[in-house]
């Protein structure tokens, strides 16, 4: 038995020792320098083709020939060292909601690779286009559960739009081009590629692929030729909006995936349609234009949920009739007909009937309106609707959002509505999620698309931090904020140490309610105020912590401080934590009950 | 009034007949391809019952049959999700009644050494 085992140990040692990292150092050729290259190098200059000019990440063993080529690179490929690499992935994810690029992450392998997975999962959500690279071990140890060895996938086979394991040095150059081609066209999403540690070492010919990729499915080779709606559908549905008497828009992120707001403002003035828009689709159509009836949905304002429960048409534009929107779907808009635009087939009757499903880019669809109507003779009642918009102002005159005034303590939504008047409503500002995500959005009044960068579809608590830094790096000249809660700043405040080791200027606005705020309004409303285990009140104190990374921190506790403090903090350089203690019982009204339906809203 | 949860609001289950389908899947399976579109199933609350994985008459392609019980409803919503997997090239689906379904049996029998 003794033998065996020294038998057995002696070959383990052996195979460690013939796939130890004196293998990998291959001597590349002499005579073809430029196109004979490292996979490490070929990964590099394939980002750079993709036209990747930052990239968020966090070194380990699987990615040391990345992190030594990366340094070659150093001015033409920006690499941003996160603190975890949840935090990359969110940086990465940040960046791209702010720019419409693809954002580019990079961890190593087994629990940086694991790490990375809440913002996949976020990413494909959300529908962001997101290339995540990890490492992985060698691929003679594949298989024999190695040091940091996990199949990552596997792992994320389910929340990415697709996935690749690295096999071999040859086809590393097309499968970079590939994914940032699955990543960015269609519904976008995020798309990882597993690299093993021999083949970044690993030499072989560079040449980056220029044509579309081929190898791909009928549905993506269509996609390709960007889908334009069928034009006979696009024409009937111009005509049923024109016929119809209460009309309304119904927008979301898919508006902003495709670049769409100026058309959809353009759309909605020559016809004179109303517009709604989701958490997603803040900012597609400007909060203050007069046709703007705000968020509908769970915590949307009266007047949208009413106006989209009572219209006889619905014309809704990259959305998915989620729960939180639609409410109890049997009472769902119980007279409208609705047309659904979507670049993704499978999300059109998905939760709900649609009568006329449009497969389409939101942007093209909305083109093709545009060009349709001036030539439309039938185009006599653009400014009309007069009876719908009596209804509609008449709603807004007698149910606004509202809130009761404190002079003891700062109400969040107050918090909000300061915040909005000394930015202008112009900052790009990025949440966590729970009620300070619901507050901003139903009170800041985005103007623009890229703007409002949250987590919506996965609802991750954390997001805010590192997708505000993210956006900071691709705007260093724009102000940019984190504004989180007290429990989501917590779950990712690491990275305020990537925020001043990067002397940006990132602020951040904590709504510190020393509570984990929506649980605790659910326990109150529906869980008979059986509050359980929603206290956050042991802290830390921020302002503190804000200092112990090299930060600035300011507190406001009483109204009278809250514009000296939003003012100097946002006026400051330099990162800057702002902590501000705002009622901790406070709830956000309306809110639509789980299973009610849209009339059914809550107003306090 | 108390909920007991958001379930109320979902889209009704259970009151849609389940049928037998048997969906044909023509795909490349590159990386790991087969495994992302098995997966779908479970994913979207489709229970495999039986399944085969086999070669086509083209090399590089492989084709999947799964017999599954489907919700008639969202059945269209899952086959255009199925077609839009990057690197499947087809999708058939066809109800278990419509199909012949057939089993063979190839068994060994050891007659003995005495046998004639």
């Amino acid at each position: 038995m003794t033998a065996f085992l020294v038998f057995a140990g002696k070959c383990m040692r052996d195979f460690i020792e013939s796939h130890s990292e004196m293998r990998f150092t291959e001597e590349l050729p002499k005579e073809d320098k430029v196109r004979n290259m490292r996979g490490a190098q070929i990964l590099c200059e394939s980002l750079l083709c993709e036209g990747v000019d930052t990239i968020f990440g966090y070194p380990g063993g699987a990615v040391l020939y990345i992190y030594d080529e990366l340094k070659c690179f150093e001015g033409r490929l920006r690499h941003v060292l996160c603190r975890h690499e949840q935090g990359a992935v969110h940086m990465a994810e940040g960046y791209a909601l702010a720019t419409g690029k693809t954002g580019v992450a990079l961890a190593t392998s087994g629990p940086g690779a694991t790490n990375t997975v809440t913002g996949i999962a976020n990413a494909f959500m959300d529908s962001t286009p997101l290339v995540v690279i990890t490492g992985q071990v060698p691929r003679p140890m594949i298989g024999t559960m190695a040091f940091q060895e996990i199949d990552i996938a596997g792992i994320t086979r389910p929340c990415t739009k697709y996935n690749y394991a690295v096999t071999d040095v040859s086809e590393l150059a097309e499968i970079i081009h590939e994914a940032f081609y699955v990543a960015r066209t269609g519904r976008p999403g995020p798309v990882l590629i597993d690299i093993p540690k021999d083949v970044t070492a690993q030499v072989g010919l560079f040449e980056y692929p220029s044509d579309r990729p081929r190898d791909l499915s009928g549905v993506c080779d269509e996609l390709a030729g960007g889908m334009s709606g069928d034009e006979s559908t696009i024409v009937a549905a111009l005509e049923k909006i024109q016929r119809s008497k209460r009309p309304i828009f119904y927008v979301g992120g898919g508006v902003t995936r495709s670049s769409a707001g100026v058309e959809l403002v353009q759309l909605s003035e020559q016809l004179g349609v109303p517009v709604t828009t989701t958490l997603m689709g803040l900012g597609a159509f400007p909060a203050k234009h007069p046709n703007s009836l705000g968020m509908l949905g769970m915590h949307g304002n009266y007047t949208a949920n009413m106006a989209i429960s009572e219209a006889d048409l619905i014309f809704a534009v990259g959305v998915r009739f989620d729960d939180r929107v639609t409410g109890n779907v049997k009472t769902f808009a119980p007279e409208a007909e609705i047309i659904h635009v979507d670049v993704d087939a499978s999300s059109v009757r998905q939760n709900i009937k649609v009568h006329h499903p449009i497969t389409g880019d939101a942007r093209a669809v909305l083109v093709k309106m545009l060009e349709l109507l001036p030539h439309d003779p039938t185009n006599a009642r653009t400014t009309s609707f007069g009876d719908w918009w009596e209804r509609l102002r008449g709603w807004q005159r007698d149910f606004p959002l509202s809130y009761q005034t404190s002079d003891d303590v700062i109400k969040p939504q107050q918090l909000c509505e300061e915040l909005a008047r000394l930015t202008d409503n112009e900052a790009i500002i990025a949440t966590d999620v729970g009620q300070h995500q619901m507050w901003l959005a139903q009170y800041y009044g985005f103007r623009r698309m890229r703007q409002s960068l949250t987590s919506g579809g996965l609802g991750t608590m954390g997001f805010g931090l590192p997708a505000a830094l993210g956006a900071q790096f691709a705007f260093p000249d724009k102000q940019v904020i984190a504004f989180v809660g007290d429990g989501g700043f917590q779950m990712t405040s690491q990275e305020l140490a990537t925020a001043v080791q990067y002397r940006t200027d990132l602020k951040v606005i904590v709504m510190n309610n020393a509570s984990l705020g929506m649980v605790r309004q659910w326990q109150e409303i529906i869980y008979d105020k059986n509050y359980s285990e929603v206290d956050l009140s042991a802290g830390p104190d921020f302002v503190k912590l804000a200092e112990a990374y090299g930060a600035r921190g300011l507190r406001a506790e009483h109204p009278s401080q809250l514009e000296d403090v939003l003012r100097e903090g946002l006026g400051s350089a330099g990162v800057v934590v702002m902590d501000i203690r705002v009622a901790p019982d406070e709830c956000v009204f309306p809110m639509i009950l789980p299973g009610a339906g849209l009339k059914e809203m809550k107003l306090q | 009034m108390r909920f007991p949860d958001d379930l109320a609001g979902c889209r009704p289950q259970g009151d849609e007949a389940a049928m037998t389908q048997t969906i044909s899947i023509l795909l490349k399976n590159r990386h790991s391809d087969a495994e992302r579109v098995i997966g779908l199933f479970s994913a979207t609350g489709y229970e495999i019952k039986k399944m085969n994985l086999s070669g086509s008459n083209a090399e590089d392609m492989s084709k999947l049959v799964i017999v599954t019980d489907a919700k008639e409803k969202n059945l269209g919503n899952f086959l255009t999700r199925l077609r839009q997997q990057v690197r499947v090239l087809s999708v058939e689906a066809a109800e278990g009644d419509r199909l012949p379904e057939r089993e063979a049996v190839f068994a060994k029998a050891d007659a003995g050494v005495n046998c004639k």
